[in-house]
């Protein structure tokens, strides 16, 4: 019985010594019982047989001829890539731009009543004839703009200019009151300042 | 060729050196497509995983960690997309479960010719191309990238014990196919 046992995991083994994959003590073993056992023997043969077609040349690899299909993919891509790159840079500048006039336009507004200027009476700012520089979220969608000028009684003057500025005019209402509005709606507006 | 290994090559390949792709690429491709082609048995499907499988490393080279050789990162790449492959087929993938060898179609007579020893080999490829995916894969394992067993394992994620099964059911299937080819000669 162990002889049988012996036997075929001999046999399970034989695929294992063909490619040079069994250890040291069981490849000695193995090749022993190979040369007293002719059944063994022939198995061995034919597993050569398996593996001298497994590793025979057939037809042609991609070699060259698919390097040159994978250096135009790569280079497409690059490109692809490069054009993103350099919209990305654009609209960081475009960004910068803004900060900066932004940080103009605040400054200008903070310091104005304080440099004297004149001022009409009253407790809020000119209705009417005041223009707001506002820029819009990439994701606002073009109804919930409407809504919201509609709301606060804004129409649009012109724009968009440089980096993404729209100027509104608020034709009714209070000048503070819609700036904090619009300042809140952080979902649709990124910048508001007053044009003086 | 190159007296980079590829592991180096990798290196330099995740920095974007074109050159050191194009030595990576032609130190591997053909263990890539044999590979394919042992699972596919189509010339221009291996070619096409090949060429996923290298675009993959050109995009994520940075990401092999060293923990395999490269060649079984890179047929490990090859035998998912493969498995993509026949899914999107709707063809057999493989399942772990033990499959029985596939009956193997009749093939017209060659007639009577000498047998040489190509001529063995050409029918013995005929008959390895009959094999079932998981059968033709482990044998294309064995022999061709001469993996032992457990690495056979590993890579296959299944037990040893299934590899060892994989393979006898192949040989058998084999020597029946050869049989049938020879009492047509």
């Amino acid at each position: 019985m162990s002889g049988t046992v012996d036997d075929a995991s001999m046999k399970d083994q034989l695929p294992w010594l063909v490619n040079k994959s069994l250890e040291r003590d069981a490849q000695t073993r193995l090749e022993a019982a190979l040369s007293t056992d002719p059944s063994l023997a022939i198995e061995h043969e034919f597993l050569q047989r398996v593996r001298d077609a497994v590793c025979l040349e057939e037809g042609t690899d991609p070699g060259e001829l698919g390097w040159r299909r994978l250096r135009r993919q790569i280079d497409a891509e690059t490109q692809l890539r490069s054009g993103l790159r350099q919209r990305r840079t654009w609209q960081g500048f475009a960004l910068a731009a803004s900060l900066l006039l932004a940080v103009q336009v605040v400054w200008l507004h903070g310091t104005a009543p304080d440099q004297g200027a004149y001022e009409p009476m009253g407790t809020s700012p000119a209705i009417g004839g005041v223009l707001l520089q506002v820029r819009f979220s990439e994701q606002a969608r073009l109804a919930d703009v409407q809504e919201l000028l509609q709301s606060q009684s804004l129409r649009v003057e012109a724009g968009p200019g440089v980096a993404g500025i729209w100027r509104l005019r608020l034709q009714n209402g209070d000048v503070d009151a819609v700036v904090s509005a619009l300042q809140r709606n952080k979902a649709l507006i990124t910048f508001v300042a007053v044009e003086h | 060729m190159s007296a980079y290994a590829p592991e180096e090559l990798l290196t330099e390949v995740a920095l974007g050196k074109m050159d050191a792709m194009e030595r990576f690429y032609l130190m591997h491709q053909r263990t890539v497509y044999r590979y394919a082609l042992s699972r596919l048995s189509d010339p221009f499907d291996a070619a096409e995983i090949l060429n996923d499988v290298m675009l993959e490393v050109w995009r994520c080279a940075g990401r092999f960690e060293g923990r395999s050789a490269v060649s079984t990162w890179l047929l490990g790449m090859a035998r998912y997309k493969i498995i993509d492959r026949l899914r999107a087929r709707g063809r057999q993938v493989t399942t772990g479960a033990e499959e029985l060898p596939e009956e193997v179609e009749d093939l017209s007579p060659t007639g009577e010719r000498v047998l040489e020893k190509t001529q063995e080999d050409q029918r013995m490829r005929q008959c390895i191309d009959k094999l079932g995916p998981n059968h033709r894969e482990v044998v294309h394992l064995a022999f061709y990238e001469e993996w032992n067993q457990e690495q056979i394992a590993e890579f296959m994620q299944c037990p040893p014990g299934t590899v060892k099964s994989r393979m006898y059911h192949a040989k058998e299937a084999l020597k029946k196919c050869l049989e049938r080819l020879m009492t047509r000669l």
